[in-house]
């Protein structure tokens, strides 16, 4: 029998690790929604945004949390760059073109940090990084459990702008349905290029807060990179709440499932999800059925 | 004018054929170089599998490394457990890699979702099948396995010299080459195409997509898995992370797309230009610093996509895209 | 027994009843028009009755046997064809590559279902177009090549959605040419339409929808007369004959 602290604290674990999925399939499912693209170099933006927090601290020792304030701007100009560049070009080709473009991109930016920061396994030491708070007989990293609450404030101010925005419904309309977004005289080129630059942003929150707490290597985001593909499709391809939801739903089954299995089988309990998932509501927990 | 029947065609083919068939024959080739051909045959052979499902019926796939996987695995796996003839083992990967597929396929296809399900799925599978293989020892676990050396012999598919696989991964190759040739001028081909290019127009006809798409996939499973075999009876060695990992699956693809997806040359084309480019750019450039040639090679496939949307085929003219009729 | 029987067809999309209570026959070798103002419900019976939508509630006989909710695949193997609004091909293909895989339904064999297609398309005098691709092809030459991907798949009931909308009047004397011959030849019509003199002069029977209702169903001239058809029709553009 596994004791009722241990199982808290995989939970606890699996909601922090959960929050950040959430953030981070949040850009992608977005992405995956307006611009109906798999955007594989994700993975990469999440990647640099780590590496850029690393460098902040060790070179100006910024703390990675106050990083994020000129990380946020910085990712959201690139993702936007790297859109207007090298996505709006092939935005009507086919989209195994697409798909390989953006492979191109991450195999590009993975070698790019390679190249600068070499392979070697990075971790950022802050004064607070072993400190730990209590709650009860569970004890939460003091870096793990800001992260958590700044990823979860964001996805959900990210929620609400989405709803109760003119932006939020521009997004939404160009989304469901470009054509009609046209006619009612929404930019949709803007809107497209500002969803993706958003994406990218929610990276570059992201990127600080693992940096403080999750090794930083040039691979790194293709880890995160295959856990988004699997929160996305269990929330429901383009579903916001569900990629947040399904993010946790995904921490909270890697760290739970860790306890019953050797930790590097975990991931396996995730396919598990998600095949029931297919095989009962394929949209997603959200989503919505065709036909 | 790559078309049906077309004597030019098949003339040139056949010489092509003809070419590789007497190149170590004739030219002294270093161990090294011959190793190159050996691998430029190979990915063709696995692109080749690849477009049949990706290409013709345009089930995006970006998780092949599974059933390439699969293959190398079982063939290797029984043989070191229970002696089994490799070739045998061969079609029982090959086998088994049907199946798999078979069974992501209808989890995706089921519901006629989005085309893009079945991309992240393969995806999700296939890094599946790495972090499993990892972890169980009794497959050989993170170490991966390694093909045992008894003797030189044909029957036991294992040589010494590197010649012999030469002209097993070419046969191997000719004989795709000529099945995706037959599917695309059957019925079979023309269903995949017209799946491909607007499924609900294809119910409209009375074509059973789903019966088809399954077969594409099972098909395609099957022929990469034997590729999965060859594999690891020439490099002796396999592990997880090499046979299943996302960077196969994503090389796979990037020949047929590049040389043009949907031909029946496309992906061979695709691969005799871009596999020794990267080699070249790799001995330049890899020396100094790590990366850079790779920066270089992801630089190309972007300005590619951008630039040559329909790949090398589509290049040179409508005349070579088997789109169109003859 | 009638060849194709509709029953208490019911289908809604959210809150809106797109079909109530359908109920109507055709009759081996009958060219039924189909005709109501937008969002009658015309094209959502003929995605009932394909296949593409499954009802609510009803039932939808072919021969006596119930093919509602089946796969639009298989409706068509059992010989009921439909021709979509906006013409649905393949686009990279050519005109002849789009008939012959229509064709390949009954003709497996390539070469003979090539001579098949090209049969077809000089009927339709599309003889030479067989190499173009058909995203190249005007809207009206899209819709001849719907009807003859139809033809090839040798289907027993043609269900033509608005196939004379934009067509010149030569044209689409033509087409009622082409209509009147093939059911001749033993093929059945139901046909929605909005252009009046085409519907009045082929049909043998008028269905009027409105509101997902039947509201009449008899003969051209017996629904022409109805008052409540007519009232249907007060403030929309129409010319009865």
């Amino acid at each position: 029998m596994v004791s009722l602290d241990l199982f808290l604290q995989a939970v606890v674990y699996g909601l922090i690790m959960g929050s950040i999925y959430a953030l981070t399939s949040s850009g992608l499912t977005l992405i995956l929604g307006v611009l109906k693209i798999i955007n594989v170099s994700h993975g990469e933006f999440l990647m640099l945004s780590m590496y850029a927090a690393y460098y902040l601290f060790q070179g100006f020792q910024i703390d990675p949390f106050l990083a994020t304030f000129l990380i946020l701007p910085i990712l959201f100009f690139f993702g936007a760059f790297t859109f207007y560049f090298f996505i709006r070009p092939i935005l009507k080709a086919p989209e195994i073109n697409q798909i390989l473009l953006t492979i191109g991109i991450s195999i590009f930016l993975q070698n790019l940090a390679l190249a600068l920061f070499t392979a070697d396994f990075r971790t950022l030491e802050l004064s607070y990084s072993q400190k730990t708070l209590a709650l009860g007989k569970i004890s939460i990293g003091v870096p793990h459990f800001a992260a958590f609450m700044i990823s979860i404030s964001v996805t959900m101010g990210f929620y609400w702008v989405l709803k109760n925005t003119d932006l939020g419904r521009s997004i939404r309309a160009a989304a469901q349905n470009r054509e009609a977004a046209i006619l009612f005289g929404i930019n949709v080129d803007r809107i497209y290029l500002i969803t993706f630059s958003l994406g990218a942003a929610c990276l570059g929150v992201a990127g600080p807060l693992l940096a403080t707490f999750y090794y930083v290597t040039p691979t790194v985001g293709t880890v995160f990179l295959l856990t988004s593909f699997v929160v996305v499709i269990l929330g429901g391809m383009g579903n916001f709440l569900g990629a947040f939801f399904g993010g946790l739903l995904i921490g909270l089954t890697e760290s739970v499932g860790a306890i019953f299995m050797p930790g590097s089988l975990s991931p396996v309990l995730t396919f598990v999800v998600l095949i029931v998932i297919l095989l009962l509501k394929p949209e997603g927990l959200f989503g919505k059925r065709r036909r | 004018m790559m078309g049906r029947g077309n004597w030019k065609f098949f003339l040139g083919l056949s010489g092509a054929l003809l070419l590789l068939i007497l190149l170590p024959l004739t030219f002294k080739i270093s161990s090294y170089s011959l190793h190159i051909f050996i691998m430029v045959l190979y990915f063709s052979y696995l692109s080749s599998a690849w477009n049949l499902l990706g290409g013709f019926a345009g089930q995006h796939s970006i998780g092949h490394s599974a059933f390439v996987g699969l293959g190398a695995y079982t063939s290797t796996f029984l043989f070191l457990q229970i002696g089994l003839n490799p070739w045998i083992g061969m079609v029982l990967g090959a086998i088994l890699a049907s199946l798999a597929g078979l069974f992501i396929g209808f989890l995706s296809f089921h519901y006629r979702l989005r085309g893009l399900y079945f991309v992240l799925v393969t995806i999700a599978f296939a890094e599946i099948l790495a972090i499993l293989f990892s972890n169980i020892r009794f497959l050989g676990g993170a170490s991966g396995l390694v093909v045992p050396l008894k003797e030189e012999s044909l029957w036991l598919f294992q040589f010494r010299s590197k010649v012999p696989y030469y002209y097993i991964i070419l046969t191997m190759l000719a004989l795709n080459i000529f099945f995706c040739y037959w599917v695309r001028w059957t019925r079979l081909g023309y269903y995949l195409m017209a799946i491909r290019e607007n499924e609900d127009a294809a119910r409209a006809m009375g074509i059973r997509v789903m019966d088809y798409k399954l077969l594409a996939t099972a098909l395609s499973a099957f022929l990469s898995a034997l590729g999965g075999t060859f594999y690891a009876q020439y490099t002796y060695f396999i592990d997880p992370l090499t046979v299943f990992g996302f960077g196969l699956s994503i090389e796979i693809l990037i020949y047929p797309i590049v040389g043009g997806v949907g031909t029946v040359l496309g992906p061979v084309i695709g691969t005799f230009v871009l596999y020794p480019f990267a080699e070249l750019i790799r001995t330049l450039l890899g020396a100094r610093t790590a990366g850079i040639h790779l920066m270089v090679y992801g630089a190309i496939l972007v300005a590619i996509m951008i630039l040559a949307p329909r790949g090398i085929v589509g290049l040179f003219g409508k005349r070579f895209s088997p789109k169109k009729e003859k | 027994m009638s060849l194709l029987q509709v029953e208490n067809l019911n289908k809604s999309f959210g809150g809106l009843m797109a079909v109530r209570n359908l109920s109507f026959s055709v009759e081996q070798g009958e060219i039924v028009g189909i005709i109501g103002p937008n969002g009658a419900g015309k094209t959502t019976s003929f995605g009932l009755m394909t296949g593409f939508l499954a009802p609510d509630a009803g039932s939808i006989l072919f021969r006596g046997q119930p093919i509602q909710g089946k796969d639009p695949e298989e409706i068509c193997r059992l010989g009921i064809f439909r021709t979509f609004q906006l013409a649905q091909s393949f686009p990279e293909l050519t005109v002849k590559e789009n008939v012959m895989i229509a064709a390949l339904l009954h003709q497996p064999a390539v070469r003979l279902a090539e001579r098949e297609a090209e049969k077809i398309l000089a009927r339709m005098g599309m003889a030479g177009k067989g190499a173009v691709q058909t995203r190249h092809l005007t809207i009206p030459e899209k819709k001849r090549l719907e009807l003859a991907k139809g033809l090839a798949t040798r289907p027993k009931v043609m269900l033509l959605d608005e196939v004379m909308a934009g067509l010149l009047p030569t044209e689409i004397d033509s087409a009622i040419r082409l209509i009147a011959e093939l059911r001749s030849e033993g093929i059945t019509f139901v046909v929605i339409e909005h252009v009046m003199r085409v519907i009045m002069s082929i049909s043998d029977r008028i269905i009027v929808l409105h509101h997902g209702e039947k509201i009449a169903d008899g003969t051209p001239k017996e629904v022409s007369t109805q008052p409540n058809v007519v009232e249907a029709y007060l403030g929309e553009d129409f010319l009865f004959a």
